[in-house]
């Protein structure tokens, strides 16, 4: 592979996973952020952990880990992500890699923390993403949950399933929101696919709102309206349609973010849609900086509106 | 709970956003020009033993019309089991 890549031309190697996304656009708005896992004891891991320092992010909760129970030596994951017209998916291989251990989970990590993000990926780890939840409210953080992949969907709704009345918001993507609803409403239409994923999620606990995102064409917003599962739904455009809404590609700064949270009626619901899958979303004419840090953060808000 | 609600302001975080990656994972992008060079890309590696290829329905699509056999069951097996056990590097 690595004979492949050279012959494939440049490659740019970045810190990986939604979580790091997520925390480098929050930091970008001012958020002080903290990243809580494992790497190992390589040049990938070097390379992670250095980006996101400078990036703002605190890495005290990143373990280095060399060695496994059984002695094994563990590495950094690394992921090739091989795309054209700003389309990709990938998958890692985890079989050596550091990782963190559920055992290792404690409330002193999340204590004081405003926001948790969980990605459904933790799905991989087995009682991962109970755990996380269980103690991420326990000391009273909001969670955020990205359903990660529609496979992940598929092959663990169960466990997903349990953890709807604990989480905040949740985030997903067309592909995810069609699995979601075969599985749960036994919707096959696409057109009616993402409004019945939203509306089992705000039924089943989602408390304050769901994001669909549709790629280039934008997202879709269903924010919880009353105590059962009514919703008020609002689509947020791409604003220019030759510029993909998503790029994997770095995009410099982040002042970008943002228009697909514009128009959220409620500050609550956007604090965080900048940061997952909606955070290359390009901007409209302003740029909107969530409430609780525009408090804290007057300078940095005004400096990403320039 | 009302996001705006006196007991939630109220509180002192020192945090705002902390976040679970178990595993630390390294991106390497490489960006081609088209279907045809990506999948390319991915199917002499995969004939190397080094990729195992799958992917969404966009993906999928594009990687037959280029000639390259995607088996969504492999796939699908693969994804149920995590980790994967042999595979160095895994695209989809």
């Amino acid at each position: 592979m690595d004979r492949l890549l050279r012959e494939a031309g440049p490659y740019t190697c970045h810190p990986g996973g939604s979580a790091s996304n997520v925390l480098r656009a929050a930091a970008r708005f001012g958020a002080t952020t903290r990243l809580v896992g494992a790497r190992g004891d390589d040049a990938n891991g070097e390379l992670y952990a250095k980006s996101l320092r400078d990036a703002g992010i605190c890495t005290e909760h990143l373990l280095v880990k060399v060695r496994d129970a059984s002695g094994a030596e563990l590495s950094t994951a690394a992921c090739c992500v091989i795309s054209h017209n700003n389309e990709r998916s990938m998958r890692t291989m985890f079989a050596d890699t550091a990782r963190l251990e559920v055992s290792e989970l404690r409330e002193d990590l999340f204590k004081s923390c405003k926001y948790l993000f969980v990605s459904s990926y933790a799905c991989y780890f087995e009682g991962m993403l109970a755990k996380l939840v269980d103690v991420g409210t326990g000391v009273g953080c909001r969670i955020f949950l990205d359903l990660g992949s529609f496979e992940i969907v598929n092959a663990y709704s169960d466990q997903i399933d349990l953890i709807f009345g604990k989480v905040d918001i949740c985030v997903c993507n067309e592909d995810e929101a069609a699995a979601f609803s075969r599985l749960h409403a036994g919707v096959q239409d696409p057109d009616g696919a993402y409004d019945e994923a939203a509306r089992w999620m705000l039924g089943h606990g989602v408390k304050v709102a769901v994001v669909v995102t549709l790629g280039e064409r934008g997202c879709i917003l269903y924010e919880r309206n009353g105590d059962q599962d009514a919703f008020v739904k609002t689509l947020h455009a791409a604003v220019d349609p030759e510029v993909p809404v998503f790029s994997i590609r770095p995009v410099p700064g982040m002042r970008s973010a943002g228009e697909c949270c514009s128009h959220s009626r409620k500050a609550e619901t956007s604090t965080l849609l900048f940061g997952s899958r909606t955070w290359q979303a390009r901007r409209r004419s302003s740029l909107w900086v969530p409430t609780w840090m525009t408090s804290r953060s007057s300078g940095s808000a005004e400096r990403l509106a320039r | 709970m009302d996001p705006t609600t006196p007991s939630f302001l109220g509180k002192k975080f020192l945090m705002d956003v902390v976040a679970v990656q178990a595993t630390a994972i390294c991106d390497l992008h490489v960006t081609l020009p088209d279907a045809k060079h990506a999948t390319e890309l991915l199917r002499r590696a995969a004939l190397g033993g080094d990729v195992a290829l799958g992917g969404s329905r966009r993906v999928t699509k594009q990687a037959r019309h280029c000639g390259l056999v995607c088996d969504p069951p492999t796939v699908r097996s693969l994804a149920s089991r995590a980790p994967f056990p042999s595979r160095k590097w895994i695209a989809y």
